[in-house]
């Protein structure tokens, strides 16, 4: 029997994969269903900055000649993606969601589109974003702020923030964003949607428009961790363009169901229970535990005082790192040139100043202050003793336990408006995802709760380094429980 | 440590970014509370930090052989000014 459009949207990704192979619907049904959804909510809801139509629908018909004949035959063959707008696609606009970017069109494909083509997918379009990945609401973007699906006058989070919305509102069935400090997994958070941060080095960074080259990973929005698995396969692995990409790791994804968490310890740093946390966050965190205890996980609770420096380390090292990525947009090569300049000193200042946002000013300046001769050894070499300290700190804790279990964000998703009278309140929201960045490892933002207005509260599972297999393992089981629970 | 607006000043001129009259005193002030927070990490010893040591170890370089790059003209797509095969900018010798 023939699926109706509601049918289709509401299929997790492999859901949809399958019932293409079974022919219950054609790729092409599959990709109209998204594009209406598109045109029907993306004006309210602003998730894309470009949206592929003809493009998407002549590669439906390529695709599904390769189905047929058995040439995609993959877990996710025939399943429209959606791409954060800093990740480069040939001839398909890459913005950043940048004034500086507006104009820009890469003349070749990440790596990971390049595998994901191969795969077998359809690019539904490019997703709005915090301008340069720089931000934790999605208000910073040259394009608009993207709404919050559950509340359009709150934030959807940040930067992933289209990917995040467009996952929820069913604007795409599963979504590419990326994560320096908290950017995949934050947005998930507050918009009820998993979202997966992998180990630094499982995926290629090749084609990913450079933040903070130390922390930067590709990572997964989907609507369950099985999803987010599925697509983990399909984007992992070495990439002779990118040498802090481990050649050696391969990730399968695990079709048995069979992960067992008996037995298995999971850790809860009493810090993460002090603080300014909501009670809402507090709770749905308890609750989790709660749940894996259940599911036969052993909980127990340990000190995490390198926490203290975490968010100090993070923004000083991220910042020093984006002045100098962000040093070549100067208006030569690519991107925009300031119309009014008669000396080079002249078109590197006013394209600049012309072309980037507050926020992505702020961080240059504050990492070439960091950076700067008098300040270096005070700030920048002390935040990477911090982040040395806080990776041997977890990776101390990993040979006791085999999961960290943490809030992913203090609160719930803000008002629009609410976090623009000032920058650090902002980045205080990320005190609970920089930790998985500075250690490199994979983490897991889970949605498992909402708090008193329903907006959605999402707990984080981090693994050790290339724990993918385990983290999956345990966040299927979780979800599983879940569902069973409803 | 203070973002005073000799400071603010040098920073322009490294990160080749002017700030309008009317921003000049919101960025004084948001670096101020920024680095103000990052003051957290003077007290810790860096004793035994290596600053040069990567953030990962990876497991394999690639042979040292040249190998085919993007194409040059595609390249120069995106530039707003070219002549030539090359990238054209403001003259810079009088």
């Amino acid at each position: 029997m023939r699926c109706g459009m509601n049918e289709i949207i509401g299929m997790t990704a492999l859901e949809l994969s399958a019932a293409i192979k079974e022919k219950r619907i054609s790729v092409a049904d599959a990709v109209n269903a998204y594009l209406d959804m598109i045109e029907e909510k993306n004006p309210r809801l602003n998730c894309y900055i470009t949206v592929c139509r003809d493009r998407a629908l002549r590669r439906a018909e390529q695709v599904q000649s390769g189905i047929d004949c058995g040439k995609y035959c993959g877990p996710l063959a025939g399943v429209p993606v959606a791409v954060k707008d800093n990740i480069c696609t040939k001839a398909i606009p890459t913005t950043c969601a940048s004034k500086m970017l507006a104009d820009f069109i890469p003349p070749y494909d990440a790596t990971v589109l390049r595998k994901i083509n191969g795969a077998g997918m359809i690019i539904l379009g490019k997703l709005n974003m915090d301008e340069f990945a720089m931000g934790s609401t999605g208000e910073t973007s040259y394009f608009g702020a993207v709404k919050n699906p559950y509340n359009p006058e709150k934030s959807a989070g940040g930067s992933s923030s289209g990917s995040a919305a467009a996952v929820a509102a069913g604007l795409a069935p599963i979504a590419l964003g990326s994560d320096t400090g908290g950017s995949v997994r934050q947005p998930a958070s507050h918009c009820g949607v998993t979202g997966f941060k992998p180990t630094y080095g499982a995926v290629s960074r090749y084609g990913l428009i450079a933040y903070a080259s130390s922390l930067d990973q590709i990572g997964v929005i989907g609507k369950n961790a099985d999803d987010c698995a599925a697509m983990f396969e399909v984007i992992c692995g070495g990439d002779r363009k990118d040498m802090t990409c481990s050649p050696s790791y391969a990730f399968k994804r695990d079709t048995s169901g069979a992960y067992e968490l008996k037995g298995r310890k999971i850790g809860i740093a009493n810090e993460y229970l002090s603080g300014g946390l909501n009670p809402a966050v507090k709770q749905a965190l308890l609750c989790a535990a709660e749940r894996f205890k259940k599911l036969g996980a052993e909980i127990e609770y340990f000190d995490f005082p390198e926490l203290q420096y975490a968010l100090a380390a993070y923004y000083v090292i991220g910042c020093a790192e984006a002045s100098s990525n962000l040093a070549r947009y100067d208006g030569v090569r690519y991107g925009l040139r300031s119309g009014n300049a008669k000396t080079p000193d002249e078109m590197y200042i006013n394209s600049r100043t012309e072309g980037f946002g507050d926020e992505v000013k702020r961080r240059i300046m504050l990492g070439s202050f960091v950076l700067s001769a008098g300040y270096y050894e005070e700030y920048y070499k002390k935040a990477v003793a911090a982040k040395q300290l806080i990776s041997s700190a977890l990776e101390k804790q990993f040979e006791y336990f085999d999961f960290i279990l943490s809030p992913v964000a203090p609160d719930t998703a803000p008002m629009l408006g609410g976090m623009l009278d000032g920058p650090l309140k902002m980045y205080m929201g990320d005190i609970y995802t920089v930790p998985a960045n500075l250690a490199g490892i994979p983490a897991v933002a889970l949605p498992c709760a909402t708090d008193g207005d329903g907006m959605p509260v999402a707990v984080q599972l981090m693994a050790r380094r290339f724990g993918e297999a385990e983290l999956f393992g345990a966040a299927t089981a979780f979800q599983t429980e879940k569902e069973a629970e409803l | 440590m203070t973002v005073d607006n000799g400071l603010l000043n040098r920073l322009e001129a490294l990160t080749k970014i002017k700030l309008d009259e009317s921003s000049r005193e919101r960025f004084r002030k948001d670096l101020n509370e920024i680095i103000g927070y990052a003051d957290t990490l003077r007290g810790l010893d860096c004793g035994g930090t290596d600053i040069l040591r990567p953030a990962v170890t990876t497991d394999g370089l690639r042979n040292d052989e040249t190998e085919a790059s993007e194409n040059p003209e595609k390249l120069l797509e995106n530039a707003k000014a070219k002549t030539g095969g090359c990238f054209e900018t403001a003259k810079t010798v009088e």
